[in-house]
Formats: C-alpha cells, structure tokens, sequence
C-alpha cells in the first residue's frame, strides 16, 4: 500500500487547486457525472434497499469518484491522488479485524455483510457530546462501562475544567485533554471494566497539540485514535500530525467522517457514494483500523431522516459487500434524553445500520450532540439492545420497521424535543434511571416489539 | 427589449444559475439605460429569493446556492460601475464582519450565511475560518461594520462569541 511519506509527498506536489475550485470545479462535476453513470437513485420508501446491484454500484462510483478526487490538504491547496490500482490495492491490504482493548475486554472488531447473523460492534457512549463538569463526566462514563454490550466505548468532551469554561486552542485545553483521559480511566475503572477501549480517543481534543498532549495521561495503543476529514474529502496539517503521531506510536486510528446530504455532495445519491470514498480515504490517507461514518443532513443536523437513512443503509451495504475494511456506523439524533422520539430516532438508524452490513454501531449523544449535558448510558444501552434484536433480520423486514418509525418522528424533526440533562433524568451518583425515563425505554421496547424487532435481552 | 424583459431576464438568469444569460441581461440593462438599482430590486434579488427558498426545502444544494452567488456578482460587476456613473450606490442595508471562532475549522455554515447577507444587500466581509477573538474587533473596525457575525460548531470554540462580546463591552463598544 502507498505508505504515509508518500501521502505527505502528495499534499506537498499534488496538482494545485485553489479550495474553491477544488469544490466546484473536481468534486461536484465528477460526483455528479459518476452518479448518473452509475444509475444511482433513491427511494424515499426504500430507506432500506434490498437491492444488492444497487449496493454493489455505489461501491464502484464511490471507488471512481475517489480515483478522480482524491483528498484536497487546504494548507498545501493541492490534491492527494491516487490511481484505482493503489486503491485495489488498499482495498485488499487494508486491516480487516483489528483488536481493540486490553485483557478480558480485548476483541477483535470485524466486517460484517448484509443481514449477517454475527453480532454487531457496540460502540457505546457519548459520541464526543459535551459534559458540564468533571463530576458528570467521571459519572457517565461510569454509566457507560457498566453497560454490559459495550464493545468500547465512546467519551464525551469537558467543557469546563474546575469550573472555567474551556477554551479550544488555549492551554486549557490541553489541561481538559489530560483530564478528560484521567477521567474516562477512573470511570471505566469504577464501572469494573478497566480494559475497555476508548475508539473516540479525546473528544476534548480541537487541536493536534490537545489529542497529542492528552493521551500521554492514559490512552493506549490498543484504544482508537478518532481523527475525521473536513467536509468533503479535505484534509489539514493538524490532522495529519495527528496521524503522524499514532501511526509511529502504532496505535489504532478510528476515521470518523460525515458527507453531508444537501450540501457539496448534492442529494442523497451523492452523499452516499462520497461516503464510499471517504471508506478508501481512510485506508490511504489517514491509515486506519475502521470507519466510523455519520452522514448527515445540512439543515436538520441529524442523520435520521428518510434521505440520510438511505445513505447510510446503501453505502453501508456497498462497502459491506465489497470491502473486509470495518464500518461502524453512528446515529445523530435530533431529539435528547427522556423522549420517545429519541428511542424512535435511535432505534430507525440502528436497526438501518445492523441489516446493511455495519461491523457496529456508535451510539450517540442527544439533541443534536449540540447541548450539555443531554446524553445518557439508557440511550446507549438501547443501542445495544436494538442492535442485537436486529442480528440475522432482512432488509425487508427492517425497512418496514423503520418506515413505521419514521412516520412517528420526521415531521419533528425540524424542532425536535431537546428532552433533559443527564443529572435531570438519572441519578449521578447511583446511575439510576428516572421513573418517568424508565417506561418510556420499557414503552419504547413493548412498541418496537410489536413492530416485530425480537429483543434478546 | 423593454425594461421588465430584462428584468425577467435578470431573474431567470439568476433561478437558471446562468453567467453567461445574466451578463447579456445586465449588459442590456445598460445599454437600455434603465435604472440598474431597479434591475437588482426586481431582477436578481428576486432571482436570489427563490434561490434561497428552494435551497432551503432542498429542492437544489449548496453547490447551486454558491453558483447561484457567484452568477449575482457577476451582473453586479456590469451593474456598480453604471450605478456609480449614475451618482447613486446600490443600497446597503448593513455592514457585516463574519468569520468562524478560534480554533474552529467549520465554516460551511459561515460560507452559506455570508453568501446570503451578501446578495440580501449587506456588505459583508468574510474573514474565514479559526479567527481569533481580537481580529473579529480589529476586523469591524476597519470595515465600521454594523454586525459581527461569529460561527462556532463546537462547545469549547462557542465560547468565542461569549469572548467577543466581553472584548466588546471591555472596550466600551455598545451592543444592541
């Protein structure tokens, strides 16, 4: 595989672009001209397609579109190319079963195919969504651990460090870095699973210096090091000393990436083969161990409506049929804790992602990721539960389920219920669920089994 | 041509994203010797409108939005300097310094919101992306801006704007 001094020595001599023009004048026209080649087209009551011709041709639009591409580095203006061989060529070489953790918890993360019966990965917890206080962050994180499904787990960031509002790019940052490691340690420790990875490595982190600095203080090879492109299929220096950094270290890089339904991507045929090449982009520029895709619509900032949930089921089963490389797909969801509509949300995007061939799902914050405080271990633990009742179904059977949950929460979903903080629906220091939070998740169970999702636990 | 046909013109030029229509219209415009700030009002703002109206119900995509700003500056070009020979200017409806908070890389939203301001009739100066807090002060002045505008995605890059405002008020700046 093209080895990562060559990706350097690219964004340093690749073809020069302006960035404007790098959107405008590459990306849009050949996303656009391999779309219609291609014949790819949705079908908003198909959220989940059972068309595995459908799957297989975004997968080769999206290897297309990336050979045509590339990753633009906005601080070289240049283009990181590739040729479809070097791509082959990642494709067949790229990591296939990487393990994450340490001891008893040690596992290997693997690919799964379309309407596999082998489990999902659960990647549970706050998918970087912000926490008002240490106290909160060491309490949730506890909640998390406990949560016996989780695979690994995923951190929130720190927005203040003994009370003062941290500020990205500032030195407290690196302080809230380092304590927010210390902390997801002492709460998995607490929660009795100390070898449980962290794949979202510091969410505290904006700056290289703060994901370097941080994980000094106890990350370990064996975690995930999340590092993302900028939409769509940009890179920048930070990033990619970030990259630097892990992959001399020999650590695990977890790529998070988020084309965007309504914006340079176009539609959703477009954001969907854009996701297939962000999968090869993770391979080749940011050398990773797996993907963790959020597609995800411009202005409702959530990845459930009917569009977004079709981008993700068919580039999840294009790039399950056609590539070892893992998928962990993640749900961002409008609505927050203690509502109906985010067991709704959570569960349509889940049981989406489980029968396309995801290796595993993230479980998400709440309210958009967008408000302190709204996330909590109940969503999470549904996560798990719906992801592991959806094990073996069909495509067809999930697409009738998920069309009836759409039908209960899309028209909200340009203002979704912001729902409440964590320390308003649990108890932080038993990590006891409210009464009220109680049956709505048994309500919420009862509903889905009534849909025919078959819970196992 | 009459006057309201090229004001249709300006307006389809705008809805069809066409440069090349738009750039004869606003041409025609001149040589017809009508009033250029009457081609923008029923023209390209207009145009503009339905523009920002199908982008939000996602009828076209940020790609088209963008085309769609660009193809408006482009009749601008041919429009301003007839509207200075008129000894008028077009009407501003503010000034806007706008830019994405420190340490923060986001700036599509901030792109789209500018572009906006821009053909509404604000002046706008975009000054990018990861703007540290005294450049969007320095920024303002420079521009006598009325506005600031500061885009944040993350939680610990929101606390540019509260950062801004206390700068603000430190310097005795009023705010409303």
């Amino acid at each position: 595989m093209v080895s990562f001094m060559d990706v350097i020595n690219r964004a340093l001599t690749g073809p020069y672009y302006s960035e404007k023009d790098y959107n405008l004048k590459v990306f849009v026209p050949k996303l656009r001209e391999i779309v219609q080649k291609y014949e790819i087209k949705s079908n908003p009551k198909a959220v989940i397609p059972s068309d595995d011709d459908l799957a297989d041709r975004v997968f080769k639009a999206g290897v297309e579109l990336y050979a045509n591409v590339g990753t633009y580095c906005v601080d070289t203006q240049r283009i990181i190319q590739f040729t479809e061989a070097e791509i082959r060529e990642a494709l067949a070489t790229a990591p296939s079963a990487p393990i994450f953790g340490e001891g008893k918890e040690a596992k290997a993360l693997v690919a799964r195919k379309p309407e596999s019966n082998i489990p999902p990965w659960c990647f549970l917890g706050a998918c970087g969504a912000a926490v008002s206080s240490e106290e909160i962050f060491e309490s949730i994180m506890q909640g998390y651990g406990e949560i016996s499904f989780a695979d690994s787990i995923t951190a929130p960031s720190l927005a203040t460090l003994n009370g003062t509002p941290v500020q990205a790019g500032s030195p407290l940052e690196i302080l809230a870095c380092i304590k927010s490691v210390v902390l997801t340690r002492d709460g998995l420790r607490k929660a009795g699973r100390p070898g449980l990875p962290v794949m979202n490595s510091i969410a505290t982190a904006v700056s290289d210096a703060g994901k370097i600095a941080g994980s000094q203080f106890g990350l370990r090879p064996s975690d995930g090091w999340l590092i993302g492109p900028m939409a769509e299929m940009k890179v920048n220096y930070e990033r990619l000393n970030e990259i630097a950094y892990v992959t001399s270290l020999g650590g695990h890089i977890v790529v998070d990436a988020s084309p965007m339904l309504g914006g340079y991507c176009g539609g959703p045929e477009g954001a969907a083969v854009t996701n297939v090449a962000y999968h090869i982009q993770a391979i080749l520029v940011f050398r990773g161990s797996c993907h963790a895709s959020f597609p995800i619509h411009l202005r409702t900032s959530c990845s459930t409506d009917r569009g977004t949930l079709w981008i993700i089921s068919v580039s999840t089963q294009g790039i399950a049929r056609n590539s070892h490389f893992p998928l962990l797909d993640i749900s961002i969801m409008g609505a927050g804790p203690e509502t109906e509509m985010e067991f709704y949300e959570n569960a349509a995007c889940v049981i989406g992602a489980v029968v396309s061939g995801s290796a595993g799902v993230e479980s998400p914050g709440g309210a958009k990721n967008a408000v302190i405080d709204h996330l909590s271990p109940m969503i999470s633990k549904w996560t798990a539960e719906v992801a592991h009742a959806a094990i073996g179904m069909k495509r067809t059977k999930a697409n009738e389920i998920v069309n009836v949950l759409l039908l209960k929460y899309e028209n909200n979903l340009d203002k979704p219920p912001e729902g409440k903080r964590y320390q308003d629906c649990y108890n932080i220091k038993t990590l006891e669920p409210s009464k009220e939070y109680r049956t709505l998740y048994v309500e919420a169970k009862k509903e889905l089994t009534d849909y025919g999702l078959k819970f196992k636990y | 041509m009459g006057k309201e046909a090229i004001f249709e013109n300006l307006f389809n030029a705008i809805v069809g994203i066409s440069e090349e229509r738009v750039k004869k219209a606003a041409n025609e415009l001149v040589k017809g010797k009508i009033d250029p700030l009457e081609g923008i009002e029923k023209g390209l703002s207009k145009g503009m409108e339905v523009i920002g109206e199908r982008f939000e119900k996602l009828e076209i995509y940020l790609p088209e939005l963008i085309m769609a700003g660009d193809v408006f500056n482009s009749a601008m070009e041919i429009l301003e300097p007839e509207i200075l020979a008129r000894g008028k200017s077009v009407a501003k409806k503010g000034t806007i310094v706008i830019g994405t908070a420190k340490g923060d890389i986001h700036e599509i939203g901030k792109d789209i919101v500018a572009m906006l301001l821009k053909t509404a009739g604000f002046e706008v100066h975009n000054i990018g992306k990861d703007v540290p807090t005294p450049t969007f002060l320095q920024e303002a002045e420079k521009a006598k801006a009325d506005i600031i505008g500061v885009s944040a995605l993350l939680t610990t890059t929101l606390l540019g704007q509260k950062n801004l405002i206390d700068l603000l008020r430190e310097t005795g700046i009023s705010l409303w």
